[in-house]
């Protein structure tokens, strides 16, 4: 559904992702990890079409992926940010409408009562100001902002970033279900347990390039992996 | 005497110190011997502080309105009466267009210095408007908005020299898409920048643009230009130039009003907001954050280019005192007094930071004038409304200080601005 070959991309002088090749099938959750700095974060903007790409292609459904960012939003690749980046004075039930800003049926009722069986605790607080709510509940409107837009393809980025590991567990269940209703997943990790556990597929990649890759199970247990992220 | 008042109380007594030997001083030019006496007058001083005493007095009314609101909430009981409640979604959108016959037919019954003052008091509304678009709406701090305006008054002006025959109506909407060019060249380097570097490079730009002028030649260096009566607003089908300047701002202001507002209540409008709330955020739900930026800013210095125009065809006089950095800080106080992101707030901005110094300048000869009041109203207030328009600055920066302690939001502001100004 998505491929990278070789794929080069970086800001300025520097180049962060030097030939990274890289799949994500149309039901699969996949993992990207890597430590800080090896480029997860810029293998998910240059996909979204923040960062350009230098050499290399990326392909989505079988035709080049190109333009900038809200281009590749049209096609139905969206990026939930790192560090969540919800509008911290507008209502939840605002922030969740503006996800669908480029769709022609902005307020999607539908989509709506979707994303609330998700996360319920957002329809309570749907009139609650976004900066009011709790990091957790950030991120789960993040993620409903980012489903608001009816992606074919969802990139998250961290979703775990400063939550307590309860919260974790309960977006990576919630990440599981979202996949499970037809939604592939592209998900960079720090915390690769988690990540692996629910991943079909991961990919570890050292300074921009591919290091391993395999399925989740397999990660899970080689040694690099474990020695390297788990702190075994 | 809560504890945020002190830094502000012991600025005045320092700064009251600092001056006091300066205010004690007296100094009379004899220009027939060419010489100066130097007297030591101390009561001078005690009267530089009468005639600040309005000021307190306008400080205390505001915050005494705003106290017994929150005390007794009686803004909110009035939007919750059955009266109002119901309505309330109805003249928000359209209580300008019901004023707009009673705001029309004022052109025949006020008297010239009448219309001249609302005329004024209309432009600055355009320009308030205009420059809420950026401030408000998008969050870009803009500092140097007058230059905008000064582009279009000189865009009008210069216009004279080359076409014999070149008025107001066709400069205008000509003046509105040539600002908006301006405008879009200016912000494709410019908005790259955020907050205050974008703030110096717009106050860079209207500098230069000031200091340019008042060195051409060919726009008469300070002296200015004077334009062409059939071009600026004149006597036509029996109405006078006044009132006809009057009318077509009115008009003007309705237009700016109503396209301002549809542009705000549509995705143009939200995708501002997002951009203003979070950047990152709205581009990642797919607002093309540089086309819109550039969108809010040239159509904010368009609007300010076409309130130029209207302004050189009113007064028929431009010099490069339309465009100094004090008339871009006094559209900036209009609208953040008025309240940030609100249209109808920037209009009441500009009508009170307009006419407030101006009724209070008409107001020792109305007292004199009324043998009632006269009789009313102690000696040293009088006189100390005199000297006030002396002292308009040092009233707009109070009243900015007294706003961003109690109601940071702006008169009519929302309660999304409260939020962020409290927090940072």
């Amino acid at each position: 559904m998505l491929t990278l070959t070789n794929v080069h991309a970086g800001y300025g002088a520097i180049e962060v992702l030097k030939s990274l090749t890289l799949e994500v099938g149309p039901t699969e959750i996949v993992a990207l990890l890597g430590a800080n700095g090896a480029g997860k974060s810029t293998t998910l903007l240059t996909i979204a079409g923040v960062v350009p790409v230098r050499s290399g292609a990326i392909t989505w459904q079988g035709a080049p992926l190109a333009g900038k960012a809200d281009a590749v939003l049209r096609q139905g690749i969206c990026l939930c940010p790192e560090g969540r980046h919800i509008f911290p004075r507008l209502t939840v039930l605002e922030n969740l409408i503006s996800g669908s800003f480029l769709l022609p049926l902005k307020r999607n009722p539908a989509k709506l009562e979707e994303i609330f069986t998700y996360f319920p605790l957002l329809a309570e607080r749907r009139k609650q100001l976004g900066g009011t709510l709790s990091g957790g509940e950030q991120q789960m409107l993040a993620i409903g902002r980012a489903l608001m837009g009816e992606p074919k393809l969802l990139m998250l980025d961290e979703p775990s970033l400063g939550l307590a590991p309860q919260i974790v567990a309960k977006i990576f269940e919630i990440i599981k279900v979202i996949n499970r209703k037809g939604v592939p997943i592209l998900l960079v990790e720090q915390n690769a347990q988690q990540a692996l556990r629910i991943a079909q597929r991961g990919y570890v990649i050292v300074t921009g390039r591919n290091q391993l890759t395999g399925t989740g199970a397999e990660l899970l247990a080689s040694d690099e992996v474990r020695q390297a992220y788990l702190g075994e | 005497m809560s504890s945020r008042w002190r830094p502000y109380l012991l600025g005045i007594l320092g700064l009251a110190i600092l001056t006091f030997p300066f205010l004690w001083l007296q100094l009379r030019p004899d220009f027939t011997e060419n010489t100066m006496t130097v007297t030591w007058a101390p009561w001078h001083a005690l009267q530089f502080f009468g005639n600040l005493s309005p000021i307190f007095l306008l400080a205390l009314l505001i915050w005494a309105g705003n106290w017994s609101n929150r005390r007794f909430g009686w803004s909110r009981a009035l939007a919750q009466t059955p009266a109002f409640e119901k309505t309330a979604h109805l003249w928000q959108g359209y209580w300008a267009w019901a004023a707009m016959p009673l705001v029309l037919s004022g052109a025949f019954f006020m008297s010239a210095s009448g219309l001249n003052m609302f005329t004024n008091v209309g432009i600055y509304m355009l320009l308030a408007l205009g420059l809420n678009i950026t401030v408000g709406m998008t969050g870009l701090l803009v500092l140097g908005y007058a230059g905008f305006y000064g582009f279009g008054a000189y865009f009008f002006a210069l216009a004279q020299g080359y076409f014999s025959f070149f008025p107001w109506w066709l400069a205008g909407p000509l003046a509105f898409f040539l600002g908006g060019g301006v405008g879009y060249l200016l912000g494709l380097p410019c908005l790259r920048l955020r907050g205050d570097y974008l703030a110096i490079v717009t106050l860079g730009f209207a500098e230069a643009f000031r200091v340019l002028i008042g060195n051409l030649d060919i726009t008469g260096g300070q002296k200015g230009i004077i334009l062409h009566t059939s071009a600026t607003f004149h006597g036509f089908a029996g109405m006078r130039g006044g009132q006809i300047a009057f009318i077509v701002t009115a008009l003007v202001l309705f237009l700016a009003v109503f396209l301002i507002q549809r542009l705000y209540h549509s995705p143009v409008g939200r995708a501002w907001i997002a951009i203003r709330e979070n950047e990152v955020a709205a581009a990642s739900v797919g607002v093309p954050v540089v086309q819109m930026k550039l969108l809010a800013f040239s159509l904010s210095a368009a609007i300010a280019a076409a309130a130029g125009v209207i302004y050189g065809a009113m007064d028929g006089f431009i010099s490069p005192e339309v465009c100094t950095f004090q008339q871009s800080i006094m559209v900036l106080a209009m609208v953040i007094l008025g309240g940030l992101g609100n249209s109808y707030g920037a209009m009441l901005g500009a009508a009170l930071l307009y006419l407030v110094p101006e009724y209070l300048q008409l107001l020792p000869s109305t007292i004199q004038n009324s043998t009632a009041l006269s009789a009313i109203v102690p000696p040293f207030l009088s006189g100390a409304f005199q000297h006030l328009s002396d002292y308009r600055w040092l009233l707009f920066g109070m009243v900015m200080v007294i706003m961003m302690l109690y109601r940071p939001q702006g008169l009519l502001g929302s309660r999304r601005i409260k939020t962020e100004m409290r927090a940072s």
